[in-house]
Order: C-alpha cells, then structure tokens, then sequence
C-alpha cells in the first residue's frame, strides 16, 4: 500500500512553471504512475507574480497585485496494458491593480504515455518510469492577441507546442526520489494585429524543463519538496517590427505535503517559490500556492 | 538517503537566488515628474530630432500618455505610427491613439505598458503609406 501511495502522489509535483504572459508554461502531464486504469487530478493555484527578471539578469519589484488562480483538471486513461492517454483543462481568473480582470480557459494539453520502464522485479536502484509525447494547443488568448489594453486576457502561450519526455519513479522504505525531463518545440505563427506594426511572424524555438524531487513518508502522509529547471528559446519576430527576443530561465523550488484519503484518493497541498534559487532570467516571477485532489481508480 | 537528503540541502542553500535589483538610480528618469528624455534622439536617414515628454511617470499600470516634439524637416514625412515594444519578450501592446496637434507635436494616448521591464517605443515615419525611417527609444518601465 505505501509503495502504491509513492507512485500515485509523485504525479502531483511535476509541474514547471514559467512566464505567465510570454510563451512558458509547458508542464508536464499528469501521469498514471501506479497500477490504476484512470486518474483524475483538480488543482487549484493561487499565484503571485513577486518579480519581473530582465535578459540582462536585473530585477525588478512586482508590486502591481498580480494574481492567477487556475483550476486545472487532468485525467488520465489506460488504453493498453502500458499506454494511456490524457489531457489537461486550466480554467484561469487574472487580477492585477489597475487592469480589467479576466477569466476563461488555458491552452489544453493532450498526450499520450508509454510504461517504458515498468518494474517488473526487485532492484535497489532501478526506477520505474513513463515516457511521453505531449501536444500543447493554443485554445486561449496569448499575449499576441489581446487587442485591449489588458494583459490578463493573455491566458494562453499562443503557439502550438510539441513536447516528450520521461518521468521516473523510486521509492526505499520512507523515502522516494522522482525525476522527470523534457524537451519541447513550439511552431511559428504569423500574427496580424495593429499592435503589433501589421503583420509578423513570430519564430519560437526548443524548451526544456527537468524536475529532481525527495520525499518522506510516514504512514499516509508524505513530505516532499522538489526543484524545477526551465529554459525557453528567444522568441524572434520578423516583419511589421522585429526583435531577436532573449532566453527565458527559471527555477522553481516546491514544499509538499499529501495525505493519502483511503485507497484511492490523495489530498495534496504544496507552496513553490520561483524567486529562491538559480539565476532566472527573461521571466515573470511567482510564489504560488497549490491545493490538488487525486482520484485513482484501480485496474 | 539521509545523506543524499543532506547534500541536496547543501546544494539548495548554495544554488539560492541573489536577486540584483535596478537602482533607484537607474530607474530616476522616469521619477522625474514631466520630462523623462533630456537628449532629444534623431531619426538616422531623415536627421529630424524628437523630444518624448510624459504626462506622469510611465508604469506598467494603467494608460499613460506623452507629446512627442519634432525639431526638421518635418514635411518630408506624412505620418507618424508608434508602437510600444518589448524586445526581450517579442511582444508589443495595445495600440495607442495618435492625435496630431501641430505639424511638429503630436500626443500619444492609450499608452499600455502591460508589464514591467525594457521596452522600447518604436516611432515610425511613412510617406506614401510606406516607413522611410524609424527610431527606437529605449525605456526601463517600473
């Protein structure tokens, strides 16, 4: 039963995070982890952007009460013996002082998972882990779009993206590690838009994010805390006006605690930081506090 | 495990952040309450300088608004576009309403600056509806 409980709730701290209004936020999908046919996760989120980091490495204090909160539901299907299928729904709400605020859906992510590396015997060392292909649709307005002067209708990154990577998981007697990685390509669009000097086409490029995380179990009740690296490509945009972009980096750092609910569901509640460690730059800096629930339903 | 627990927390406390923030004084021009640029920039191919004169400080909250002084050869171009720009992200702004109170001052309105950071106000001069030259005024907005 711990063992179960270890791979069900590792799923909730795979998250990145990135710039709320330009071009981040590439997570990693809510996978089936353990022996279950389905799953479904609701996340709620309050973050607060605390920082703006320029290209040049300076900060700058946010102090405009910037806040996102996301409910975000992701489920996840067995389709085969080792490959399932899933999705991610964020449903948004932006405030900021001075700014109209805004709600409506994020950008839907679709993948599909494969149990690459299953346990299939007792090792030490030896993980146990899901690779993945993941698709990121621009069904929400971006930064691009918005024809008012509100930037909390950006909810969305605003280019199709392409993404796969791998999960693993491994537990000891009250103590697990988890790691994840992936890499991720988003498309060019051309964007019409008076704001913009007219027509232009915007040329993102390869991002990548990868997640270390430690856990401690006691009974039901797990501890964890997890680091997540984020880089994104410059954004390039040529015609109407053009600028080379600059790279965005960021890492965020993540307190957790869960508690298992019986068999099959998991309460978690977890606080991230993203202005703690590394040297972020190009992005939007939030502390963010996150309340999920997991319902699993067994094979 | 322990120990791997206790060099990662060795690794956190080293890898934490050292936040560089902008000065005060690197942010003054904007403090100053009317003018924000002293030196009027000049167009490179037309040679026509351009003063920028904020209403208020610029933020990144709210609409703000400025005159732009033009000091040439100010017939040689037909119209004026502005775009507000931030080169580091590739994006740009809501557009801003241009309203022509001589042959050599304009007031832009609807000025957003949706976030902090550098952004650039990109001015455009068109004749026969085509650019014939442009200049870019770099700002830092709080």
């Amino acid at each position: 039963m711990k063992k179960l409980f270890f791979l069900f709730i590792l799923a909730v701290p795979f998250k990145t995070f990135a710039a709320s209004c330009c071009g981040g936020g590439f997570s990693v999908p809510a996978l089936i982890l353990g022996d279950d046919k389905a799953q479904l996760t609701s996340t709620y989120s309050y973050a607060n952007v605390s920082d703006d980091v320029l290209s040049d490495g300076r900060w700058l204090k946010r102090d405009d009460k910037n806040l996102t909160q996301t409910l975000k539901l992701e489920g996840a299907l067995l389709l085969s013996e080792s490959l399932q299928g899933g999705f991610g729904l964020p449903v948004l709400s932006k405030t900021a002082e001075s700014t109209p605020a805004s709600q409506g859906i994020g950008d839907i992510a679709l993948y599909l998972g494969h149990e690459t590396f299953p346990e299939t015997s007792y090792s030490r060392w030896k993980p146990k882990g899901v690779t993945f292909i993941q698709i990121n649709l621009p069904t929400s307005p971006s930064i691009y779009d918005f024809s008012a002067g509100n930037s909390n209708e950006s909810r969305g990154k605003g280019f199709y993206s392409v993404g796969a990577g791998v999960a693993l998981t491994k537990s000891w007697v009250t103590w697990d590690a988890n790691f994840s990685a992936e890499i991720h390509r988003s498309f060019a669009r051309a964007v019409n838009n008076e704001a913009l000097g007219g027509t232009i086409e915007l040329l993102p490029g390869w991002g990548s994010s990868q997640t270390v995380g430690l856990g401690w179990n006691y009974k039901d009740l797990r501890l964890g805390g997890s680091v997540v690296y984020f880089y994104e490509d410059a954004i390039e945009s040529r015609g109407g006006t053009s600028s080379d972009g600059a790279m965005q980096r960021n890492f965020t750092a993540s307190l957790s605690a869960s508690y298992m609910l019986g068999q099959e569901s998991a309460l978690t509640a977890s606080y991230s930081d993203q202005a703690l460690l590394g040297d972020p730059t190009n992005s939007s800096l939030s502390k963010t506090i996150n309340v999920s629930y997991q319902k699993r339903w067994p094979r | 495990m322990k120990t791997f627990a206790a060099l990662l927390l060795i690794f956190l406390s080293l890898a934490c952040a050292r936040p560089n923030y902008i000065s005060a004084e690197d942010l003054n021009p904007q403090k100053k309450p009317e003018e924000t640029q002293n030196t009027a920039p000049e167009f490179p191919i037309l040679k026509i300088r351009v003063s920028l004169k904020w209403s208020q400080p610029p933020t990144s909250q709210g609409a703000q608004d400025f005159i732009l002084d033009f000091d040439g050869n100010v017939a040689e171009f037909e119209t004026l576009a502005v775009l507000l720009w931030m080169p580091s992200m590739g994006h740009g702004s809501a557009p801003v309403k241009i309203e022509r109170l001589s042959d050599y001052q304009y007031h832009v309105k609807n000025v957003y600056f949706i976030m902090p950071g550098d952004w650039e106000i990109r001015l455009l001069l068109k004749k026969d509806k085509k650019p014939i030259d442009q200049l870019y005024i770099p700002l830092m907005i709080p």
